[in-house]
């Protein structure tokens, strides 16, 4: 790639090792190109990952042993002619050193195990797997013979990292309080195979703020968590409090989709005005220049018929105060409605372009949850919805209604939280109402959680419950090529209850690996 | 069948013309085929129990050998049998504040059975999540706690006892009190030491040791104990368990929760790659019904062998409360049996039979519990 920045030229990206046991790409700048001065040509910095690594004296800075001019250009243009045409193909293709996972074992969707696989990863992403994969050249063996690859699982229903963290405003992201470098947490999840979270925000009830969509992968800068979007949906919680405080909740918020609707009709009001207003201006532009002719042609007059009376002219003083007063009267520019961040996320929920996430679990939470869905007619997921057997019919008639469910762990006391059917989901599934699963806390608890579902539903294998959570977006699923997020299990985790991941690997970097037995349960 | 078990199925058909001879007793009740939690924590397939009309078990043959004349409880595919669960030190059968000791230092009168309360029916509900025993012990507020107390759960007007009351004592931070001797951790440990070493804790049953945090652990392991007592610890990352390298020692840890305390895990993880026993205590009734399994499943998670997690789940509870015939499927033992749908560490296992002396237990449909709707 040629980079023409600072008057320096960029001749060329390699895959190189630093020294540092880093593989990285490195853009060599030379100072311009110049037929006559090419013998002279020296190495002026090494950039890696766009971080300035070494100035021409660290990385040498001797003069290049050039090739003869000619053949250089040839060479450079081809490259040229390459890399333009298909810069990240290429750049993958022939900079990027090649990943392999030899040996491992892959559990199909049919139950079936690809055995002794191959899987190659380029830039981060599967580029070939299966048993037939043959490694490329010079690229980096991983060898992981017996373990079995999956794709990573997402957690629907994540609070990772956000264990103080409170907002209660619609502008409000669950993002920014996600901590990064809070590395025990992650490494915690990751540990469990979970590799792409939908982080929930937290707050004492209402509006709490928008989901977001992350990967857990590692940072260049440091730290995990690769954003993916900010706006999956904005979180309502119905749940939180003593039952007064959860109807005075209902109220604020239906209050508060209710003002955002009326901003709505301020908001088209202000512009019909302001065109209104804009019309205005015009007529009164041209009455002005007419108004101007016309004392023009008076001036005229007045310079025929120089002698007037005194009275005339106090009339025309009149006159001319009247039309002053008459230019300030002018078309009134109308007033623009105060900006309102949190009141313009609402107006998106209100015309369908980002889903609300609402938190109820007892019936009467889910009936006001009913309530505002049908009102405002939002398109809506249910969280947690754990009495959701006592308003399956009213929850049947809804539209763009599903649920996003939590294991919930039974308790030998009464009245101690909601209590789940345990055929809730064979209820749901015969009313046609689509559900998922999220861990609802740290997502540690994720694979368990679906392994206890799975148990209740009696299914054969957790495994392809676990892949399914999430399998809609462009992430998820089962392992295929494009994948990014590979777990390896120690057994296989579609037959074995107690298969643990071995390794985590996104974007073709290990981000956790079980430590040795002897360190394992040590900090 | 896992290697390791040879030696328990040898011993098994070693004994089978003993078995043979229980087996013609017209009223025994034999369940087959199905795999067996053994004592060592390991799962032997394609077994047969037999269950004597006396409500002990008769014998545990491979499930070929047994006489098919007997009454059959046809186990369903997949379906494992484990003793029953238990709740190690919650507070199941007793009410809100009945565990609550005095102020008497060493109080050797105090014995935990006075507070339970046999006809709760929250012992029906536990045992319907296979957990069949209750060991309950005073609040440790003192040095020497009273006696503990095992009990059957069973909702019945008087309560079944399984095991003798074992010694409690506390080394932490409860025993603290403004208003009486020691005040001080450095008095605490004084106190301890003349107790072991010259008082009356001299030659008598060490007990179980209630010793939650590193500092008490750590005071713990330096007293001269002629022989080691059951340790209840909760753990943190400066716990030195690796001082019980080579000592037979038997830990309490627990319970673990989801989104709990991962120090705790680890500790425990730590203890048993030390050879330490591990038994996982209980949180009955404020913890979920499954808290022991799911307990069994964090631990494993975090690195500990399915083995010792089903040991701690099952035989080593009762070699904390010296048990007998409790915890193990083997002939004399109670026939206090659970029939999970799998393995019971594994989180998709349900619970599909109970028996409790022999007794089959009413489960509902399919095996499923349908939790008890509250009025609201």
């Amino acid at each position: 790639m040629i980079h023409r920045g600072r008057k320096r030229f960029c001749f060329a990206g390699a895959r190189v090792n630093l020294g540092s046991g880093d593989d990285c790409t490195v853009w060599v700048f030379f100072e311009p190109i110049d037929r006559r001065k090419l013998p002279k040509m020296k190495c002026n910095r090494v950039f890696s990952r766009g971080v300035s690594k070494r100035s021409a004296s660290q990385c040498g800075g001797g003069h290049l042993q050039p090739l003869p001019s000619g053949l250089t250009l040839l060479l450079a243009s081809l490259t040229m002619l390459l890399v333009w045409g298909h810069p990240g193909t290429v750049e993958a293709q022939f900079f990027e050193r090649a990943l392999v996972l030899e040996g491992v074992h892959i559990p199909g969707p049919d139950g079936r195990v690809l055995e002794d696989s191959n899987i190659i990863l380029r830039g981060g992403r599967i580029v070939e797997l299966g048993p037939d994969s043959d490694a490329p050249m010079m690229s980096k063996k991983i060898k992981v013979k017996g373990l079995f690859a999956t794709a990573g699982l997402t957690d629907l229903s994540s609070t990772l990292t956000l264990d103080d963290v409170r907002s209660s405003s619609a502008i409000h992201s669950a993002w920014d309080g996600f901590d990064r470098y809070d590395s025990q947490q992650i490494l915690r999840t990751l540990a469990s195979g979970v590799t792409r979270i939908h982080l929930i925000p937290m707050g004492p009830g209402g509006i709490v703020g928008r989901v977001s969509s992350l990967s857990l992968g590692s940072r260049d800068e440091g730290g995990y968590g690769i954003l993916h979007s900010e706006d999956v949906a904005l979180c309502i919680d119905l749940n939180s409090g003593t039952p007064l405080e959860r109807i005075r909740t209902y109220e604020k918020v239906r209050g508060a989709l209710k003002s955002a609707q009326n901003r709505r009709e301020t908001v088209d009001d202000y512009t019909s005005d302001l065109e209104e207003y804009i019309e205005e201006l015009v007529e009164a532009a041209k009455k002005k220049d007419e108004e101007k002719d016309e004392e023009k042609d008076e001036e005229k007059d007045e310079k025929k018929d120089e002698k007037k009376d005194e009275k005339e002219k106090d009339e025309k003083d009149k006159d001319e105060k009247d039309k002053d007063s008459k230019k300030e009267d002018g078309p009134k520019k109308p007033d623009r409605p105060e900006r309102d961040p949190a009141a313009e996320i609402l107006l998106q929920v209100l015309d369908h372009e980002l889903p609300v996430m609402i938190t109820a679990r007892r019936s009467a939470d889910l009936q006001n949850a009913i309530d505002l869905i049908e009102e405002f007619q939002l398109s809506a997921i249910l969280r947690g919805a754990d009495e959701a057997h006592l308003v399956l019919e009213e929850l049947a008639e809804l539209e763009k209604v599903s649920l996003l469910l939590e294991v919930p762990r039974p308790s030998l006391m009464r009245g101690a939280g909601p209590r789940r059917d345990p055929h809730l989901i064979a209820q749901l599934d015969e009313e046609g109402i689509s559900w998922a699963v999220g861990s609802g806390g740290q997502s540690t608890s994720l694979w368990r959680s679906i392994q206890q579902l799975s148990g209740q539903l009696s299914t054969a294998s957790p495994l392809p419950l676990a892949l399914a959570q999430g399998a809609q977006g462009p992430f998820g699923g089962w392992l295929r090529r494009g994948a990014t997020e590979v777990v390896l299990w120690e057994g296989n985790p579609a037959e074995d209850p107690l298969a643990r991941p071995n390794r985590v690997i996104i974007n073709g970097t290990v981000v956790w690996q079980r430590p040795s037995g002897t360190r394992e349960g040590s900090f | 069948m896992k290697s390791g078990n040879r030696w328990w199925l040898m011993i098994l058909t070693g004994s089978i013309g003993w078995c043979t001879t229980v087996e013609g007793s017209e009223s025994s009740v034999v369940i087959r085929p199905v795999a067996v939690v053994a004592p060592d924590g390991s799962i032997c397939e394609q077994m047969a129990v037999v269950i004597h009309s006396d409500g002990t078990i008769a014998a545990v043959i491979p499930a070929d050998q047994a006489d098919p004349a007997l009454t059959t409880v046809h186990a369903a595919a997949g379906s494992v049998l484990t003793p029953g669960l238990h709740d190690l030190f919650g507070a199941l059968g007793c009410g809100q504040d009945a565990l609550l000791a005095g102020t008497v230092l060493f109080d050797s009168q105090l014995d935990a059975a006075a507070a339970f309360d046999p006809t709760t029916g929250a012992l029906d509900q536990a045992a319907r999540h296979g957990v069949l025993y209750t060991t309950v012990a005073a609040v440790p507020s003192g040095i020497r706690n009273g006696s503990s107390a095992t009990f059957l759960c069973k909702s019945a007007a008087t309560a079944h006892t399984v095991a003798a009351g074992r010694p409690m004592y506390a080394l932490a931070d409860s025993v603290l009190q403004s208003s009486r001797e020691p005040t001080s951790r450095s008095a605490m440990v004084s106190l301890w030491k003349d107790y072991i070493v010259e008082g009356a804790g001299k030659n008598r049953d060490p007990g179980i040791l209630f010793c939650p945090d590193a500092i008490d652990f750590r005071q713990s392991l330096s007293l001269r104990w002629k022989s080691l007592p059951v340790l209840v610890h909760q753990g943190d990352a400066r716990s030195p368990v690796e001082r019980l390298a080579g000592k037979g020692a038997l830990m309490v840890v627990g319970p673990f929760l989801e989104n709990g305390n991962p120090a705790a895990v680890a500790t425990a993880v730590r203890a048993a790659r030390t050879g330490t026993e591990l038994a996982f205590r209980g949180g009955l009734p404020a913890a979920p019904a499954n808290h022991l399994r799911g307990s069994a499943a964090i631990a494993v998670a975090a690195g500990l062998d399915g083995d010792a997690a089903r040991r701690a789940l099952f035989s080593n509870p009762a070699r904390v409360v010296v048990g007998e015939g409790i915890g193990v499927i083997e002939p004399g033992a109670r026939a206090d049996l659970v029939l999970f749908s799998a393995d019971p560490i594994d989180p998709a296992a349900r619970v599909l039979q109970v028996w409790r002396g022999g007794q089959q237990m009413g489960m509902k449909t399919n095996g499923s519990i349908r939790e008890l709707g509250g009025i609201r």
